[in-house]
Parts: structure tokens; sequence; C-alpha cells
């Protein structure tokens, strides 16, 4: 049977690519739980130890949540700023929205590493010297998730007949305010969530603003993960499967968002 | 003075006018609707007088208060939308207390005018119900739910029913029609559908780019059509030019006449129905059943006649027999240009 | 009248104002300003305004090398990065949705999986003694596999690119209608034709604006080089950290010029895609 075959073939295929991609995943995973795997293809003997010595390392602990703090802090100033502003491009300006697409792309278009070139001579002194603390971290994590942020909204924004709604409830007595709170805003929450989770799980992986511009002067997940790499493989291992468990716990959760009717 | 007094109202759009110097008096409780083609200005002026768009000049007037400056807040008008406009993150019962919850009612009191509300509009056991758990017809009751609890002075339907199939449209004009008497509400209904502007209406303010053309009861409306648009908007009429109009009827050649085609009769006229003195000789092209009138295209004098005979008493024609046409005397319309 | 209508306006122009301020001030500040900086001075060396950095680009062959290093690393995993996505992407519309869908879901976890924590795992596994190139070794394929020459570089572009393709082609793939093979096919076109003649022309506009994202993200990748070889290996992203915040010779304005010539060499793949796309009536419509 050709069709048969055909789809054993597409099967194979995707067989063999997840396979390389899960390669290194399942290789950090057991290389985490082992108690030593020298020059074998197979680890010798199983362990938690790692783990324990990870969790149980203040360094790490802190540096996970001085992560958390910039990622919040920069996602939060991002979704804050941002509400009006997608509200007054929908609502009276829908001009703007042809600046707001290129706007969102610049991000993508200048690498990180040339903004910090700019951010670095900026910040380093003269009037805001932020340079070098976790301000410019929640700044610079700002300006990379507002294409995550405008776009996820954008698509909320368009599904909801937002002039519609304004106008009913404003017939009914709510100031413009009122109205956008009580009844858009919530409409938008599902976008904005899904938003929350793709931009924190692009932010707490970011490593070239906060090597760069940061360092060892506020050490984030990211930089404590390169600094501790001498330690121990299976500890550096140990640490890149949480790190990884935390990333799937928050796509996880979009997906979930996003399916959910 | 009369309940709405609209005077000179003119709107335009970017220099692109939308409709200049419209005037008209609504009485309290009348039920208004403004008919026209798409983009004739209807809705644009329903909005004008809810306060959603600005006026450019003109004054608008309820109950002797000057509106026209007044946020759509405080103007006290109800509007139920074609996209029903409902709030997908509230519940129909939530939907329908929004307007009295932001009057800061007491909750005891809006429960009870939401309990009553519901049983207006037939929403029984479906009020805790999210919006996209219910159906059109059911979605379009909530939307004339939220705006009859808030008691406006007056109430806007802009197409409310062109979203849905033609079952529960019916049903729902019937509903809207008899809540609006009940309630004695001054309405003011938007559509483009003239079946449903003659069931509904008192009056109608039928609208050709941007002006009010004719107004009137729909009997008035549909019978006595003022120019060529109205003839052509409120039924098929036959549009006779200024020279035939002459010869068959006496005009006085500038003209144009136009007549329903039930009010042609081929070959007899209906007894004791006065008809023109001149019968136009002619040729059936074809014939076409429409449930209990069977239409007949009729080829006279170089001009093509719709004639409508009732299906039951009648006597049948065949294509291309030849047939004399009479015209029924009281139902020639002077059209004006 | 006119100055109660003067007077809305007014109030209207300053809650857009402050509606919209905060945004436009921190995007000013800390997108834009560092982007002028950089275009700014990279024409100014010792206070004056010249062309000496971009000279010095020039006469630099250890610079040139990293441009070299850099654009030979984006082609060439932009390339097999995306012909592995359309495989991928081609055999996952065959197959039901359940495994679709979890296959989806694991490839968009992996698109996190990148930078450092990426780089760790190959040493891992291809480290010098890693698992996968003891395998490779026992079953005599490779010698000796360098992880931190240019060919394990190219593993790690590749494997950060395959992710990045699939989500991005994948939506494409699914607009493709499976009637329009069934009419091509009625209508006596073989499967080669229609790929040729139908899906081929679909796909290009998706194909093409894919392939400009995985160079981009190809040039402007950084973790993962300098986590792997701590920043010994040469391509522009390395070079340019180095001349900002390096140990020695710290010299931002050259690397403001180097910064502007990398923007300037994605601009132009971008422009090259496009006449390319120019080229498609179907894709001008889009």
């Amino acid at each position: 049977m050709p069709a048969n075959n055909k789809l054993l073939g597409h099967k194979l295929v995707i067989a063999v690519i997840v396979l390389i991609m899960l390669t290194p995943i399942a290789a950090t995973l057991l290389y985490s739980l082992s108690t030593r795997w020298g020059a074998a293809v197979l680890p010798e003997g199983l362990t938690l130890k790692w783990y324990i010595d990870l969790l149980s390392d203040p360094r790490f602990l802190l540096s996970f949540a001085r992560s958390l703090f910039v990622c919040t802090a920069g996602l939060l100033l991002c979704i804050v700023v941002m509400i009006p502003v997608i509200f007054i491009v929908f609502y009276s300006l829908p001009g703007l929205k042809k600046i707001f697409n290129f706007i969102v792309v610049l991000p993508f278009a200048v690498p990180p590493v040339v903004s910090s070139v700019g951010l670095l001579q900026l910040y380093s002194d003269g009037f805001l010297p932020i340079s070098g603390t976790f301000w410019i971290l929640i700044f610079t994590y700002f300006t990379i998730v507002i294409p995550f942020v405008y776009r996820s909204m954008a698509n909320s924004f368009a599904a909801v007949s937002l002039h519609d709604l304004m106008d009913a409830a404003r017939l009914l007595g709510a100031s413009t305010p009122q109205a956008f709170f009580k009844c858009v805003l919530p409409n938008l929450k599902k976008g904005i969530l899904s938003a929350v989770f793709i931009s924190f799980s692009i932010l707490i992986g970011e490593f070239v603003f906060a090597n760069i511009l940061v360092g060892t002067r506020f050490e984030t997940l990211q930089i404590y993960l390169f600094n501790t790499r001498q330690i121990s493989g299976h500890f550096t291992s140990a640490l890149v499967i949480f790190y990884f468990a935390f990333i799937f716990l928050l796509t996880f959760l979009a997906g979930r968002l996003g399916n959910r009717k | 003075m009369s309940y709405v007094v609209v005077t000179n109202l003119t709107k335009a759009f970017d220099n692109t006018p939308v409709f200049a110097n419209i005037n008209f008096t609504i009485e309290k409780g009348e039920f208004i609707t403004l008919l026209g083609p798409s983009g004739c200005g209807k809705s644009t002026l329903l909005r004008c007088i809810a306060g959603l768009n600005s006026v450019n000049d003109g004054r608008i007037m309820v109950e002797g208060e000057d509106i026209t400056d007044l946020p759509p807040q405080k103007r006290g008008i109800g509007m139920v939308f074609q996209a029903y406009a409902l709030f997908p993150n509230m519940t129909a019962r939530e939907n329908i207390a929004f307007g009295l919850k932001i009057k800061g009612m007491d909750p005891a009191e809006i429960d009870q005018k939401v309990k009553s509300v519901i049983e207006l509009v037939e929403l029984q056991g479906r009020e805790d119900h999210l919006i996209d758990e219910l159906s059109g017809g059911q979605r379009q009751r909530v939307a004339l739910a939220r705006a009859l609890v808030t008691r406006p002075r007056i109430l806007f339907l802009d197409e409310p029913l062109s979203a849905l199939d033609a079952k529960i449209r019916k049903r729902l004009r019937y509903m809207i029609r008899q809540i609006q008497k009940e309630m004695g509400l001054t309405t003011i209904f938007v559509t483009h559908d003239q079946e449903e502007a003659m069931v509904m209406s008192d009056r109608i303010f039928l609208m050709n780019k941007g002006e009010i053309v004719q107004s009137g009861s729909p009997d008035e409306v549909y019978t006595r059509p003022v120019n060529e648009f109205a003839a052509g908007f409120m039924g098929n009429y036959n549009i006779i030019d200024a020279a035939r109009s002459r010869d068959y009827f006496g005009f006085n050649g500038s003209v144009k006449t136009a007549v329903r085609p039930e009010a042609i009769f081929i070959n007899h006229p209906a007894e004791g129905v006065e008809c023109t003195p001149r019968a136009v000789s002619g040729v059936i092209t074809f014939k076409q059943l429409l449930g209990n009138v069977m239409r007949y295209a009729v080829k006279a004098d170089g001009q093509d006649f719709s004639v409508d005979v009732l299906n039951s008493h009648a006597e049948q024609y065949a294509e291309g027999q030849k047939v004399q046409l009479y015209f029924t005397k009281s139902e020639i319309n002077e059209l004006r240009a | 009248m006119p100055k109660k209508s003067y007077h809305r306006r007014s109030a209207k122009a300053l809650t857009y104002t402050a509606l919209l301020g905060p945004f436009a001030l921190l995007f000013a500040l800390f997108q834009l300003a560092p982007v002028l900086w950089v275009a700014v001075n990279s024409f100014i060396y010792d206070g004056e305004f010249t062309l000496d950095n971009y000279r010095a680009i020039l006469d630099s062959a250890f610079t040139l090398q990293s441009f070299y290093n850099s654009l030979w690393l984006s082609l060439i995993s932009s390339v097999i990065g995306l012909v592995i996505a359309l495989l991928l992407v081609n055999s996952l519309r065959r197959v039901d949705c359940r495994l679709r869908r979890a296959v989806i879901a694991f490839i968009n976890m992996s698109s996190n999986f990148s930078g450092v924590p990426l780089a760790f795992a190959f040493i891992i596994i291809l480290g010098v003694n890693g698992s996968v190139t003891l395998l490779l070794r026992a079953a005599g394929l490779v010698e000796e596999f360098d992880l931190y020459s240019k060919w394990g570089l190219l593993a790690i572009y590749t494997y950060f690119q395959i992710p990045l393709a699939v989500l991005l082609l994948y939506p494409a793939f699914d607009a493709l209608k499976d009637e329009w093979q069934e009419a091509a096919q009625l209508l006596g076109a073989s499967m080669l034709q229609y790929v040729r003649k139908v899906a081929l022309p679909i796909l290009t506009p998706a194909i093409i604006g894919t392939f400009v994202i995985l160079i981009a993200n190809a040039m402007g990748a950084y973790a993962s080089v300098y986590a792997l070889t701590s920043g010994n290996y040469n391509v522009i992203t390395i070079r340019i950290a180095a001349l900002v915040s390096g140990d020695i010779f710290l010299e931002p304005n050259l690397a403001a010029a180097i910064s502007v010539v990398l923007m300037l060499i994605m601009a132009a793949i971008v422009m090259i895609n496009y006449t390319l796309l120019n080229r498609s009536r179907y894709a001008r419509k889009q």
C-alpha cells in the first residue's frame, strides 16, 4: 500500500527530527541525574544530589529571584505603558497603526549587541547613570517585549468590536475610562496573559544585555549559569534542566490559555 | 412643542457631507423608522442624535431640552446595535444591569428591575449565561432588555434584526413593537428593509443621499411615492416617462408618473374601479408565479410594464398573448423631479 | 462656539500626550537613542567627524574575518534549518492532529532552549567526551569532533534555527488547502507539477520571510557563541561586545561602525528578499 508507506515515511521524518531536537535536552537531563559520566556512552549511576546542591545554593536562589524581579518589572512596565497606547491607537488614532507596525519590528532589526553599544555609552554616566544596575535591565527588557505585548494585545483588540462596546457603555451612562476598564479590558485578559507568559520565557533567557550592561553586579539566572560553568558539569546540567522546566511550565500555561475557549 | 425636535442638523466627515439641514419632529410614543439604502446617512443621523458622533450644525431638542452639546451619557437614549455590542465578559443579567449599576442604583432595586425586564423579553432561564453561550436572537433580546431597563427617553434601534434569520426576525419584530406600545416608548428604528419599515412604523422617514425624501404613514409612503427614488425603493412601481404620461393620462408633458403593478388591469378593469380613458395594447413576454399573485411582464408601446393579478380568481394569460392594459385612475402618482 | 471646540481639542491633545507620553519617552530613551548614538558615533574618531572607523574595519583582517564567519554561519545554518523545517512541516501536515499538536508544542518549547543553556547541553553531548561524540567515534563516523570550531558552532546555530523556522512556516503550510491538490490532480497535473505550479508559489512569501528572520536571528546571536567559546570565536557580535565591554581595548566608536555595517548587511538581505518577493504576483498581493 503506497499510501501507508507514505504515512510511515512522514512519521519517520518527524521522529528523526524530533529525536535530534530532543537529544541535547535528554542528555542534559540524564547528566544532571548521574553520579559520574566520564568517557562512556552511558553514565555510571543515578542521583538527585545535584538538584539538592542547586536548591540549597543561596547564590542560585538569589540569582533566580533577581531574574524574576527584573523580568516581572520590565514586563509589567511594558503592559502598563502599552495598554493606554494600544487603546488610543485602536480607538482614536488608527493612523498610528502603521507607525506601530514599524516600531514593533525595530527591536528585531537591531540586535541587542548593537543596542548595548549605545546603551553602555549613554547610561554609564551623564544624566541617567543606571548602567550596571538593575534599572537598565528593566528598561531594556521593556523594549525587548514591546513586539510581543503589542502583537497579542492588538490581536485581542481587533477581536472585540471596540467601538460598539465603548458606544454601548457610554450610552448606558459610563464615562470613557469606566467603559474601557469595565467593558473592554476584561475581554483582553486572555491576550494579555498569553503575552505575559511568552514574554516571560523570552526575558528569563536573556543574556546579552545582562552580560554586557550589568554582568556580575546584578547576577541574574543566566549570568549565574555562565559564571558557575566551571563548578561541575552535573551541577550545571541540573541548573539547565531547572531552567528548562521553568520555561516548560510557562509555555505550558501559555498554551493552556491559548486553547481555552 | 413636539417631544423630539431636530432642526437644520448637518454632518460632514472631513468635508464629505453626510447630510445637511435635516428637520423633523417626533411625538411622544411614536415609532419612527428611518428607511433607506445603505450609505444614505441614516445610521450616522441616528448616531448624531445619540451623541456618538458630533454634528457640524443644527439643534436637537428632547422634551424641550437642548441636548445638542450633551455627552451621550447624559442624553437618556437607549440603543440596540446591529452587532449587539453586548459585553462578552458579562452574563446576560450583568449586561442588563450595567446601566443601572453605573447610575449607582440600590442593588435590590436593580435585581427587581432586571428580573422584570428579563420576563418582558422572555429570557427567563438564560440570564446567567455568558453572551457567547446565547443564540443570535437571544443576544438581541438581551441587548433590547439592556436598553429598556434604563427607561430611556428615546429608544434607538440600529438595524437590530438584520443579522438574524427570517423566522426569528419576524418574531422579534412583533415583540419589539408590542413592548414599545405597552411602554409608550418613543422609538427610532433604522432599517434598509421596506417590508420591516411598513409593518412596524407609525411613520416612515424615507432617506436617500443624506436627505429625508419623504415622510408619512407607511400607507402614504407606499401608495403615494413623491419621486422616482421613493417609487423605486418602496415597491415594484412602473415608472412612466413624461411623454407617455402626457399621452396616457393627460399630464402636461414635464412630469413622470408611477403606477403600482396591482393598479394595472389586463383586458378588463375590475368592477367598480375607475380607470383612465385610454387603454394601452401590448404583448405578454413573461409570467412568474409569486405565491398568491401572478406577475406578468407586458411589452406595450415600447415599454416594459409589470402587472400583478391575484392568482385565485384571475383568468390566465399565455406568454405571447396580445392584451390591453387599463390603469386605475386614483393610483397614478405624479412624481417630483 | 469656536472657543469651546478649541478647548475640547486641546483637552484631547492633553489626554493623548498623557497616554502616549510614557511609552514614547521610554521607547526613545532605550530603543531609539542607543541606535542613534551608534549611527552618529560611528562617524566620530577622536572627537572629529571622519570615516576612520569604517576604514579601520576594512584595514583589520581580524574584523573582516568576523564578518565572514558570521555570514558563513548565518547563511548555512539558515539554509539547513529551513530545509529541515520544511521537511518537518510538510510531514506534519500528513499525520493525525494529535501527533501534530504534540510535536508543535514540543517545538514551541524547544524554541526557548537557546543561548547559554543550549551551549552547555551541547558541551555535554558533543564535547570532547560527550556521549554523542563517543557514539560517533565508535561508529567510525568522525575521528575527532571539535565543538569549539566552526562546525560545532554550525551545529548549535542550526539547532536554534529549526524551531524558529518551524513556528514561522507552520501557519503558511496550514493555509495550503488539500482541495487545491485534488483540483490540480483532476486537471491532470502530476504531484511534481502541483508542487511547482501551485504549492511553491503560494509558499514562497512565507519561505522568503522566514529565511530573512533566520538570518537576522543568526547574525545577532551572541549568547551561545559566547558561552561555548568564552568569547574566543570571532563573529561580529563577539567583536562588538569585546570592543565595548572587554578587558583591554575599549573602542566604542569602532564598535558603533561595525554595528552600522552589521545593520546594513541585514538591511541588504531584507532588500534582496523583498526584490525576490516582488517578482511573484501572489506575494505582492499578500
